[in-house]
């Protein structure tokens, strides 16, 4: 097996799908232990709130993600942050991608 | 260069003065309109940064605006006390702002360990302690000209930076 079939294998299919790497990747940009309302991540990813909801729903469901209702009603607001899991996800996928790309 | 016009405004006010009385009104007042407005400017931007976070760091922010906001109030108490004392102040306006809150900045920036910040701080600092030396009437024209200098070459780096 080639360096590069490792690095393709080590390419989380989870993370790799673009919606979900702008997901990831914005949530990875805050501090550890900060998480974002689900309206401004729609409004810096641009994804219509089912398309992102089906999303957020994969990483949570893989344990890459944490979300959070508070309030109810009108005034509910979901967070959403990333996990340790996730955060490690991410270093390893962006890791992958390196290797694959440093033969170019 | 909204703030060199301020800090050389007041620098133009108080040259040639013998004896020293002092910035007068005017230059002053647009110092502190200088200032009111970048701290608003600033605050506006971070409020609209941070829409929508929550955690640890939108509570971190109030324990470097704490400390800012009193170690800039602790001078104009000491401005105060020296003027009552009938003592010579004229270098604490424009130097004692420079080295008490540069150095709360270079705490703060150290702690989260931003070593680009607390090299900028520890600047403003040194700039701060150069104009102190420059006398009550040089103070203005070193602080001005020393922050000046400063705000260009972050902005050159933040420039280099992201091209790299």
């Amino acid at each position: 097996m080639t360096g590069a079939d490792t690095a393709t294998r080590a390419l989380d299919p989870l993370i790799h799908v673009p919606a979900r790497l702008r997901i990831v990747a914005t949530l990875a940009a805050l501090p550890d232990g900060d998480a974002l309302s689900f309206t401004r991540l729609q409004k810096m990813i641009g994804l219509t709130p089912g398309n992102l909801i089906t999303h957020l729903r994969k990483l949570e469901d893989a344990g890459y993600l944490s979300t959070e209702k508070t309030g109810n009603g009108v005034a509910s607001r979901t967070s959403v942050a990333l996990s340790h899991r996730g955060r490690l996800a991410l270093d390893t996928y962006t890791a992958a991608l390196r290797d694959l790309l440093a033969g170019l | 260069m909204a703030l060199l016009a301020a800090y050389g405004a007041i620098w133009l006010s108080v040259r040639g003065q013998n004896p020293y009385s002092g910035p007068s009104g005017a230059a002053l007042v647009e110092l502190y309109a200088f200032i009111a407005v970048a701290s608003v400017a600033v605050g506006f931007e971070a409020r609209r940064a941070r829409a929508g976070v929550s955690g640890r760091s939108s509570r971190q922010q109030w324990s470097l605006a704490i400390p800012l906001v009193a170690a800039f109030l602790a001078v104009y108490v000491l401005i105060g006390a020296l003027r009552y004392d009938g003592f010579s102040y004229g270098i604490m306006p424009a130097a004692g702002p420079l080295i008490v809150v540069g150095a709360a900045m270079a705490g703060y920036n150290a702690a989260r360990e931003d070593w680009q910040l607390l090299g900028v701080s520890v600047a403003a600092v040194a700039v701060g302690v150069g104009s102190a030396f420059a006398g009550p009437v040089g103070v203005w024209g070193v602080a001005g000209v020393g922050l000046f200098a400063l705000l260009v070459c972050r902005a050159i780096v933040q420039v280099w930076q992201r091209r790299a």
